[in-house]
């Protein structure tokens, strides 16, 4: 009954891939304001321009890449725009898409970032559609902004509903709206800094000089000039003969106000001070209030140190090159300005000792090892598949453990900059177990094939550990989230986090290097490739019971030090949480495994179809455990890994049909053999 | 039996004959068994794991894994979508009756010590099992010793004011745990200059449950106590006019069972149980009143017991949160939270405290990951408040802890650890030194 579906819903992802790979660019309407290209070197130095967001250093190109993740859902922005000069494909990079929305938000704005998947969000928006078709709608914050209050008010008839009962529709809706006001703060983060104000009567000209309009960052270098006026108009600011002053004084409150708890935008001001303990970057806001108050002149009683700190003039002269920037007429002038202001941040930064880290993290995003290695075990893996074809080759051999043993050592560098970059083990986010369990079971099985020269873990090792890099990369863009981010208390303990959760996880890797070889075991046999002796299926066998020693013995391990951590800072040593659960379960599915293996239950075959199952266990508990919504480990949430766990059970689950059918339409059950034990033969001479 | 060597296909094993008892024992301790029993562990967990989306994690527990039998449901959704939804949009769920973790337990318990430690050939090559199933056993030990003979619970108390100026209601300094979950029901009798107090724990009166009563009497008493309707998280409510209500009504108010929004993960701990009593003298009308306990730390608990009279002695009814005291007492002088920069997501959070005991005088750090481990009790950072802005005046819970075998599991894993690196160690090594390896190199 449900086969069609399944059937139904292969296709549409097939379709989908297909339409993501020749996917026509959506449209950009209106002339583009930027008419030539940002420079490629300005965007290189820019992208490492360290600021403050969510509560760490990090460079300008990480903030650009994790909020383009979380609100197009994809690497780049790319349009076609009919200007004058023809139809042309635009494509941009992170950086230069925030670099876009900084300088340009005229342009920015109608960018086509919004994903619309489903036509009934458009209609229950207003818009107008031609039904749904294959590919997605795009809508631009222009458009957008307009109906916000309308999708404001769905998305809180959505959010009050748990995520297991809402429509489709619902959870797109609540999404959408999550996703506008990530880019409506950021788009805005700079708003005061965009135009100018007109000036108006005499005493504000005596002021800020002769001229008809006056930006922010003049206003504020004659800050001191601009008190003495407010200080004299008094009461009577309002006063016709103050020109437009009370105008202005209500733009600079507005500006100034800071807003109480968490800053939600970017904070791009580095405090002048030695950095005290973790403390935050100035927030625009109260640079301008701190400076049009005076709180850095001797006369003012500011109590905050910060505050006072915050009326530096270098902090305007700051500000003054970033307004510069974002107004200046020609890119030459805009590159200098801002260039200009990204010195200066660097030189506070450094001075704070905070440029080092910021400064790895860009080059570490630079640099992308772990593509590159995705790239070589990609590589690797094609040697692999030759060194199959080829048996006699041992060229073909060599070159393929040499390339996959250069893909892991990327990775394990990128890894390691991770480690430095964040200042903690290698596994603090879900993001980060992707990278490790890849590179771990890639290990596992090139140490196997050191050993058996079998030459299948040469092509199952580079295929693990490109897939896991992959998956990696895919949720990095569906997440949305800073992969670095800080993490909560409990796991700020680098003692723990160093011992049990890698060692967890390379039960996990365990787990899901012997469910990849059972699956081999599986094609191995139902596609009659082997050897007429099934010396292939047998070397299968042996390994697959070596990694599943190996994955039973860091599972169970880590699991009970998963225990001891608990006890040591829940109070209890096991409290059933779904995650610990899950951890349990691949624990006893092995044990089960290795018993029932020891004693005659299972042969070669039940042993790989269980390793398989095991493997389902695996992504149940990795991931699926965090979306039940439920217990202390539900803090690597994303809805876009609920679809990912479905193809993986699916596809483990087909491998288990294929094997298991086999098995049951075979004539006669293999013979029993045994890894490692060579039954001894009676010996006559 | 595990990892003997085949002997080939030329010995015929010579076969003793087997009596009963070695019949049983060979049943207990067959690998076979253990498979089974695992088997059986792995569906409880999973269904335990399930049962967590609709059920308060301590009714699971209870329910799942200290039962001896349960009956699990297992929901059913393909691709995260439920098949057969309910009008909530919640997945049909399979029912599926199987034996409880005392069952289960007791009898992988016995199967380990008969089958991976007594049966088992000794020897060098099986010395790694066998240390590995007795770290395995050492764990079911200590988990056993935890079940039974420990005790935790709650003390908040608020940080102490630099100017000294303490407000009433407030705990600043106490020795006083409260049970997370546990209830008693109380009876006091007013003797004038003291009260005296007889307690019943919660478990004699849950066979209050649905339509259950049981009856509480003590000898020298004049009257007996009916408990009915106990309900395990309640709410108490006022009874208007126009309100429903499954169970009776007593002075203008009922309880009513909490119930949790389809999807909404059960907040248990913010529930408190809740029965009718019914007070029966031997001579005179019977008297019905609701009793609902309460969780108010760290505010000084004042207790407004039933009171009632029968044959001219004052009498008090309570249910209430077992409470328990410290062998000391503590202090908190200063609670610190500290942010990521610009956020409201703690880093840290931590609470001075001073410990004090009839003689002697501590002062401890207690946060996240650094528990306090004193006379047998540890206590460890739980919570802070006020939520979610903090103080002052901030306030700290810590959840203490009694627990015999506490260290135990670390020891356990150590052992478990070694047994499995030198089994696995071996093998490997054998491994390695056998034909299979030296025939691939050809």
């Amino acid at each position: 009954m449900h086969t069609p579906t399944l059937l139904s819903r292969c296709w549409l992802l097939l379709l989908l891939f297909a339409a993501a790979c020749s996917r026509p660019a959506p449209k950009y309407d209106g002339e583009l304001e930027r008419t030539e290209p940002w420079p490629a070197e300005f965007v290189t130095a820019f992208g490492a321009l360290p600021l403050m967001h969510e509560g760490r250093t990090m460079p300008f190109s990480t903030l650009a890449a994790s909020t383009l993740y979380a609100v197009h859902g994809r690497r780049d922005v790319q349009f076609v725009s009919a200007g004058k000069d023809g139809v042309q494909t635009v494509k941009l990079s992170p950086t230069e898409w925030l670099l876009d929305v900084w300088c340009f938000p005229k342009q920015s704005g109608r960018y086509p970032l919004f994903r619309i998947e489903n036509v009934g969000v458009l209609s229950a928006l207003g818009f107008e559609h031609g039904g749904q078709k294959q590919g997605f709608e795009y809508l631009s914050y222009a458009e957008l902004l307009p109906v916000g209050e309308k999708l404001e008010e769905l998305a809180e008839a959505a959010s009050g509903k748990h995520q297991s009962v809402r429509s489709p529709v619902e959870s797109h809706v609540a999404n959408l709206f999550h996703q506008l006001l990530v880019y409506h703060r950021l788009h805005r983060q700079h708003e005061a800094l965009q135009g100018s104000f007109p000036v108006e009567g005499e005493p504000m000209r005596a002021v800020v000089g002769s001229v008809d309009r006056v930006s922010l960052a003049v206003l504020l270098q004659k800050s001191q000039e601009f008190r003495t006026l407010v200080r004299e108009a008094g009461e009577q600011f309002e006063d016709p003969k103050y020109g437009n002053l009370s105008q202005v004084l209500q733009f600079v409150s507005t500006v100034a106000q800071t807003p109480s708890g968490p800053q939600r935008v970017p904070m791009v001001l580095p405090p002048l001070l030695p950095p005290a303990e973790k403390d935050a970057w100035h927030p625009l806001s109260q640079v301008v209030d701190a400076v049009i108050r005076g709180a850095g002149e001797p006369g003012t009683k500011v109590e905050d140190a910060k505050l006072r700190a915050a009326a530096d003039p270098k902090l305007v002269a700051m500000i003054a090159d970033l307004q510069a920037g974002l107004l200046a007429p020609t890119m030459a002038e805009r590159v200098r300005h801002l260039d200009s202001f990204r010195a200066a941040v660097v030189a506070a930064a450094t001075a704070r000792g905070e440029l080092g880290k910021v400064a790895l993290e860009s080059y570490y995003y630079g640099a992308n090892w772990h593509f590159h290695a995705m790239m070589t075990f990609v590589l690797a893996f094609v040697l692999a598949v030759g060194a199959c074809v080829l048996p006699r080759n041992r060229i073909l051999w060599w070159a393929g453990m040499v390339t996959s043993g250069g893909a892991l050592a990327m990775l394990v560098a990128d890894v390691w900059l991770r480690c430095v970059i964040t200042s903690h083990p290698p596994i603090g986010r879900l993001y980060d177990t992707f990278l490790f369990i890849g590179g771990t079971g890639a290990l596992a099985l090139l140490i196997a094939e050191a050993i058996l020269r079998r030459r299948f873990a040469l092509v199952l090792a580079p295929l693990l550990g490109a897939l896991m890099i992959l998956l990696a990369r895919l949720f990095e863009v569906a997440d949305g989230a800073d992969t670095m981010r800080p993490l909560q208390a409990v796991l700020l303990s680098n003692f723990w986090l160093a011992v049990h959760v890698p060692t967890m996880n390379l039960g996990y890797a365990g787990g899901v290097a012997a469910a990849l070889v059972g699956c081999a075991w599986v094609v191995v046999r139902a596609a009659r490739i082997d050897h007429p002796d099934g010396e292939l299926a047998k070397s299968l066998y042996r390994v697959n019971y070596g990694v599943t020693c190996f994955g039973l013995a860091t599972a169970v391990v880590g699991t009970i030090l998963g225990g001891v951590w608990a006890n040591d800072s829940w109070g209890r040593f096991w409290g059933w949480d779904p995650k610990e659960n899950g951890a349990m379960l691949v624990c006893l599915s092995q044990i089960a495994l290795l018993h029932a293996r020891m004693c005659g239950m299972v042969r070669d075959a039940g042993f790989a179809l269980w390793s398989v199952a095991t493997g389902i266990i695996v992504v149940f508990s990795w991931f699926h455990t965090n979306l039940l919504g439920v217990g202390l480990h539900a803090y690597g949430f994303s809805s876009a890994l609920l679809t990912g766990v479905w193809i993986s059970y699916t596809f483990l689950g087909l491998f288990l049909v294929v094997g298991g059918l086999d098995v049951l339409l075979r004539p006669k059950p293999a013979p029993i053999t045994r890894p490692g034990h060579v039954p001894a033969l009676p010996t006559e001479a | 039996m595990t990892a003997a060597p085949s002997t080939g296909a030329q010995a015929v094993p010579h076969v003793p004959p087997v009596g009963p008892g070695e019949r049983v024992l060979r049943a207990l301790g067959s690998m076979r068994l253990s498979v089974w029993l695992v088997l059986l562990l792995m569906l409880q967990v999973l269904l335990g794991t399930f049962a967590q989306s609709w059920l308060a994690i301590q009714d699971v527990q209870r329910d799942f894994f200290e039962s001896w039998f349960v009956v699990g449901e297992l929901p059913i959704s393909f691709w995260g979508k439920p098949l057969w939804p309910d009008e909530f949009n919640q997945p049909w769920r399979l029912r599926i009756p199987i034996p409880g973790g005392y069952p289960v337990m007791l009898l992988l318990a016995v199967n380990l010590v008969v089958g991976g430690l007594v049966r088992i050939k000794w020897s060098a090559r099986t010395a790694g099992i066998l240390v590995t199933h007795i770290g395995i056993l050492f764990l079911l030990v200590a988990s056993f010793v935890k079940m039974h003979f420990s005790y935790a619970g709650m003390l908040g108390v608020f940080e102490t004011p630099a100017d000294g100026n303490l407000l009433p209601g407030r705990v600043y300094e106490t020795s006083r745990i409260v049970s997370s979950y546990a209830d008693e029901l109380v009876l006091l009798v007013d003797r004038g200059d003291a009260i005296e107090e007889r307690t019943v724990p919660e478990q004699q009166l849950w066979g209050a449950r649905n339509d259950g009563i049981v009856t509480v009497s003590a000898e020298g008493l004049p009257f007996t106590v009916q408990v009915e309707h106990w309900v395990d998280h309640s709410r108490a409510l006022p009874k208007g006019p126009m309100v429903r209500s499954l169970l009776p009504e007593v002075d203008g108010a009922f309880l009513q069972a909490a119930t949790w929004p389809p999807g909404e993960q059960p907040q248990a701990e913010q529930e408190y149980s809740g029965c009718y009593v019914t007070v029966r003298p031997n001579s005179g009308e019977p008297l019905k009143a609701i009793l609902r306990s309460t969780r108010r730390e760290p505010f000084e608990s004042s207790r407004y017991p039933w009171t009632f009279t029968v044959a001219g002695q004052r009498y008090g009814l309570d249910l209430r949160r077992v409470t328990l005291d410290l062998p000391f007492k503590i202090k908190l002088d200063k609670f610190q939270k500290r942010d990521h920069p610009g956020t409201l997501s703690p880093m840290d959070f931590r609470s001075y405290v001073t410990v004090r005991d009839g003689t002697s005088t501590q002062e401890a750090q207690i946060f996240m990951n650094n528990p306090l481990r004193r006379d047998g009790y540890v206590v460890f950072q739980s919570n802070w408040g006020p939520q979610p802005m903090g103080g002052p005046p901030w306030y700290s819970i810590f959840e203490v802890a009694n627990n015999p075998s506490d260290l135990w599991p670390m020891l356990a894993c150590f052992v478990i650890a070694a047994g499995l690196l030198l089994h696995f160690g071996m093998k490997l090594r054998r491994f390695l030194r056998s034909s299979a390896v030296t025939r691939a190199e050809v």
